[in-house]
């Protein structure tokens, strides 16, 4: 676990820091619907259709995963998978069975229960061959699902996945009921503490505490509304006006002083999933040579880009979350040095540089990097011309037509390292000696073995300089200091309220 | 003369439609696809394929432009791909901002333009003329958006009187929503201000040359009574033409200021929607709006007929 | 000529307006070669300096300048505004004088065109277009191009309407000239006046328009400055540097005040009677 303090960013146990900052807290206040236990979340994106099977953004995770809906196991504040609605499981020794042991009588918020065919029916639904899940790719080596009795289910594998557990334990694969679930995109029904009450669409969503919740009596809160707030100076209003009790991902990393200043407010950095790359085109132009790729490495500042972020970063030197126990420290693959990036552009061929295109997300990380590294890479001749796109016109130009050169983005899933292994992924790399060790790194199912192949996976990629790896986001969460049991971290999508409570 | 209404209502009516072919074409080849929109990064090309058809993006452009007009001539909008509730539902939530925003603004600019035209009018050419004049001048010089800032600067960071931004719902306290659209219908009226006060002047002028006010003045009415009684009202109908035609254009003109005051209304819907590539809401909205001014230009047509019976071509 | 510029010299609307956009046009030209400093350095250590004497107008949140990038943002909105205004002006003014010259079904259509373009809500357009072709300076110029085409158009065909009723067109046709050669020899340069008048106000519009496309981050792409994205970026940090919040802002007022009064000016110097349309 990492705090990320005011300048840079320093490793330290969570803990220790949090507690000291809810211990200032004597003047702060809870605002008056603290006593009814309501509590209004702040949210930048507002989610579409409130299904996670069949709709990929996240902020439809962060409002439904573990709030509304379950897995069958759920991802821990840590990042560790534990039981959800199965108590419990077990693999055969060829990796290729999985048997689910279910909680028995648990009931969906419409009172239907809750039973193996249902997780039969939700698997089906991510991994069918007529399935149109955004995750089916996620779901690809489920064979087969076999309902033994109302509480157990077996799923046989086409070939052993280490990731399946993982996979499992996501919002994509919450547990819907049969009955419910094609009209759980506008009237969601879970098993989750929490029922879905009002949407106001562009504004809010309103849950309200499940009376049937199997531990019902550990739920603290009785209303949540989620407010979607995009704006990050509309943020900071929302939040000063006392409209907004948190901010679990506060957008504006310019604005944490302005919240700092209120001492009704904790300020809680944390790690997120999210590693920033300056993501390069290796199949086009002058980025197809390994040298030009190493220049643009050496000629990164890190340091101004993480104080483009205020500071509420982590420098990265490959595609892999800092926090994580298999991480290696790969920034000084291609240390900082001008002359250097200058001497390889000019052995390449490109002694003045080239006329290249930036394409910006519509996202503030991008935004205030992509100027940082016009001007960065400008000091080696390499100019760049932005243009800044809509995610669809992104997701149609850059990723899927890959007509770009370069664009800045944060690959906010888990265990994303595999993009690299993908054919005809937008990055157009393709190395076939990656390819094989991904495919050694999912077949290895021994964690001690696989950590191994995964830091060796890193530093391949690093020395490739297959994109400019940029810095991992951190997670800025603004919280009312009366407030507890908000996720410090972000592991997976999830504002997770089954915890949260008003002191 | 019922000839003359039919055939300009049905030239209202054919474009109209022109304007719905306009709109249809330009998201025909609006980038981007909404199935992947939906489906993010990681969806297949089958998946793909699939939620397009579920959506109907496979049938021929012609009969999707049919079933849509179709669906209008009954007052079906369809429905959002991104919410998945009804587009009639998510434009009426939204009007409940931008409606009273607009009102407000054509209230304050009517308010205070019409007494600014007429005092100029009766100091014409002094420097009270002129200061309204500059005034008018400036008027329609300052963005609304910036003016819009300013006024959050001044009022909402410094003097905290009213809220940056944000719109808190008319319920449970209308007050509060009220209070929240004050900036942001003063930022959109100031150049309604500017615009409607030129008018006033200039046609309580035209109207001070006629016979009957000199006849009047001639008779002793004193000379407040000659500009309200008699100037003002003959001049309302150029005033009343113009202020039809501002509220025409102010639901599209709200837009920008939306923005600056972060209110839900329609202009964040139609951002919301192009980000989402949400087609059938942008198209209905856009068409909406061409309808109001389209409507706003027939009645101020049809009073005008009213008025002067003679058959008159239309500019 | 000289009782133009006799009449001009007494016009104070006239006088001010030229006055502001002559200094816009210096500072813009000026800008190409001097800055006080460079308009696009970045140096995060600098962000958000208040005004002083290295800093004139302070530094924005990146440590640039900003009273250089409001120098060079001047460049933007007159090259923006003035291809806008040409394009709406070449093409509004042919469809226009052909509409006059022709009458009859052309006119007809063309009108109707008119009408279609003018009650779409111009912003959404805009919006629309700067989507489907990507945000960039040349698709806001094409976006606010598009507008003027048919104030143009309205424009130019009613002056030219009551010039083709005039006894000199009437006798020209008499001598068995074209619709073409009439409307190049006799019909343009007698419209000139209200022409100039239009594309002075037209000007203004299209700066306005600029600014508030580029507010909304569909014109001019970052780095390049523009006015309405500066107004932007600063909206973030009205609590820290509300000057970052005023200097733009009064640099398009100033600028659009300047052609509203010089077009006015104009008006008022070259017919008195000449009543402009006003759209947008």
């Amino acid at each position: 676990m990492t705090i990320f303090t005011r300048r840079g960013a320093i490793g330290l146990t969570g803990a220790a820091g949090v507690l000291a900052l809810f211990g200032e807290g004597a003047l702060a206040q809870a605002p008056a619907r603290a006593k009814d236990g309501a509590v209004v979340i702040g949210m930048s994106l507002e989610p579409p259709v409130l299904d996670p099977n069949l709709n990929a953004a996240a902020a439809v995770r962060e409002i439904t995963y573990l709030n509304i809906y379950e897995s069958l196991a759920r991802i821990d504040p840590r990042g560790g998978i534990i039981p959800g609605l199965a108590t419990g499981w077990t693999v055969s020794p060829d990796g290729l069975e999985y048997v689910f042991k279910l909680v028995p009588g648990v009931k969906y918020h419409d009172g239907e229960p809750c039973d193996s065919a249902d997780v039969k029916f939700t698997l089906d639904r991510l991994s069918a061959p007529d399935a149109t899940a955004p995750g089916k790719s996620l779901y690809a080596s489920i064979k087969s699902v076999e309902v033994i009795d109302a509480t157990t289910v077996k799923v046989t594998l086409k070939n052993p996945d280490s990731f399946f557990l993982y996979n499992v334990a996501l919002g994509d694969a919450s547990i819907m009921g049969r009955k419910s679930a094609a009209t759980n995109g506008t009237k969601p029904i879970g098993t989750g503490p929490f029922v879905f009450k009002e949407r106001k669409e562009g504004d809010s969503v309103t849950l309200a505490k499940s009376p049937t919740y199997r531990h019902a009596a550990s739920i603290r809160l009785n209303t949540v509304t989620f407010k979607f707030i995009r704006d990050p100076a509309a943020q900071i209003n929302a939040l000063l006006a006392g409209d907004v009790d948190t901010f679990p991902g506060f957008q504006a990393p310019e604005l944490v002083g302005r919240v700092r200043a209120d001492n009704r407010f904790a300020v809680v950095i944390g790690s997120t999933m999210g590693e920033t790359i300056l993501a390069t085109n290796n199949g086009r132009g002058p980025m197809k040579d390994l040298r030009v790729r190493q220049a643009i490495a050496h000629a990164l500042n890190r340091e101004d880009l993480v104080a483009g972020e205020s500071g509420f970063a982590l420098p990265i030197g490959s595609h892999f979350p800092p926090h994580d126990a298999d991480h290696v420290d790969l920034t000084k693959t291609y240390p900082f040095d001008i002359a250097k990036a200058k001497k390889l552009l000019a052995d390449a061929g490109h002694p003045n540089g080239f006329e290249a295109s930036l394409k910006l997300p519509p996202v503030g990380y991008a935004q205030r990097s992509g100027e940082i590294l016009v001007s960065q890479l400008g000091k080696i001749g390499i100019k760049l011309t932005i243009t800044q796109l809509q995610w669809p016109q992104w997701l149609a130009e850059v990723f899927k037509e890959r007509n770009y050169d370069f664009t800045i983005v944060a690959h906010t899933e888990a265990n994303d390292l595999d993009r690299y292994a993908r054919d005809g992924y937008y990055w157009g790399y393709d190395s076939k000696a990656f390819k094989d060790h991904w495919a050694a790194v999912v077949r290895e199912t021994d964690p001690a073995k696989r950590a191994v192949l995964i830091k060796a996976a890193q530093k391949m990629v690093a020395d490739d300089a297959v994109n400019g790896f940029l810095f991992q986001l951190g997670k800025i969460g603004v919280w009312n200091r009366q407030l507890v049991g908000m996720w410090e971290n972000s592991p997976t999508p999830s504002i997770d309220l089954s915890g949260v409570s008003w002191k | 003369m019922l000839e003359f209404l039919l055939r300009r209502l049905a030239t209202s009516l054919v474009t109209l439609l022109l304007a719905s072919l306009v709109v249809f074409v330009v998201l025909e080849v609006l980038p981007g696809d909404p199935a992947q929109v939906m489906l993010g990064t990681e969806a297949r090309p089958d998946t793909l394929a699939a939620l397009r058809a579920k959506f109907g993006f496979d049938r021929p452009a012609p009969e999707r432009y049919l079933s849509w007009i179709a669906g209008l001539l009954v007052f079906d909008l369809g429905l959002s791909h991104a919410y998945g509730t009804p587009v009639s539902k998510l434009i009426g939530d939204r009007l409940v901002v931008t409606l009273p925003l607009g009102a407000m603004a054509l209230t304050w600019a009517t308010c205070v333009a019409l007494p600014l035209g007429v005092f100029a009018a009766s100091r014409r050419g002094r420097p009270a003329d002129w200061l309204v004049m500059g005034f008018g001048q400036l008027g329609i010089s300052i963005p609304n958006f910036w003016f819009g800032i300013l006024l959050s600067l001044t009022f909402a960071v410094s003097l905290r009187w009213f809220p940056a931004g944000g719109f808190p719902g008319w319920s449970p306290d209308p007050l509060k929503a009220v209070h929240a659209l004050v900036l942001p219908a003063l930022s959109l009226s100031l150049a309604e201000i500017a615009i409607l006060a030129r008018v006033t002047r200039s046609s309580v002028l035209d109207t001070l040359r006629e016979d009957y006010i000199r006849t009047a003045r001639a008779k002793g009415v004193p000379e407040r009574a000659v500009l309200m009684r008699h100037a003002l009202r003959n001049a309302l109908i150029p005033i009343v033409t113009v202020g039809g035609l501002l509220a025409g254009f102010l639901v599209a003109g709200a837009i920008i200021v939306e923005t600056v005051f972060y209110l839900p209304g329609l202009g964040k819907l139609v951002f919301d929607s192009i980000n989402n590539r949400d087609l059938i809401v942008i198209k209905n909205i856009v068409l909406l709006l061409t309808g109001c001014v389209l409507t706003v230009n027939f009645l101020i047509d049809v009073v005008y007929a009213l008025l002067d019976p003679r058959p008159k071509v239309s500019a | 000529m000289k009782a133009f510029l006799g009449r001009a010299r007494r016009h104070v609307g006239f006088l001010v307006g030229a006055t502001l956009v002559a200094i816009v046009l210096a500072t813009a030209i000026l800008s190409t070669v001097w800055t006080p400093h460079p308009h696009d350095d970045l140096r995060m250590a600098l962000k958000l300096k208040p005004a002083d004497t290295t800093w004139w107008l302070g530094t924005d949140h990146r440590g640039r300048d900003v009273l250089s990038r409001i120098m060079v943002g001047a460049q933007t909105s007159i090259v923006v505004g003035l291809i806008a205004v040409s394009i709406g002006m070449a093409i509004g003014v042919a469809l226009g004088a052909w509409a006059a010259a022709r009458r009859g079904w052309v006119d007809e259509l063309l009108s109707r065109f008119g009408d279609l373009v003018l009650s779409m809500p111009a912003v959404l357009l805009a919006i629309l277009i700067t989507s489907v072709f990507g945000a960039s300076a040349t698709n806001a110029i094409l976006a606010i191009g598009i507008f003027n085409i048919p104030v143009f158009a309205r424009v130019t065909r009613g002056a030219a309407l009551t010039l083709w009723g005039r006894d000199f067109v009437r006798a020209a046709a008499a001598l068995g000239l074209g619709p073409l050669t009439i409307t190049w020899r006799h019909v343009l340069p007698n419209a000139a006046g209200v022409l100039l008048v239009q594309a002075t106000i037209q000007f203004a519009v299209a700066i306005l328009a600029e600014a508030g496309l580029s507010y909304l981050g569909l014109g001019a792409q970052p780095p390049v400055p523009s006015w309405g994205r500066m107004l932007y970026d600063a909206q973030t940090y009205l609590y820290d540097a509300p000057g970052l919040a005023i200097w733009p802002g009064l640099a398009i007022a100033l600028t659009v005040l300047g052609l509203n009064m010089l077009g006015d000016g104009l008006r008022d110097l070259l017919d008195p009677r000449l009543r402009p349309l006003r759209v947008g």
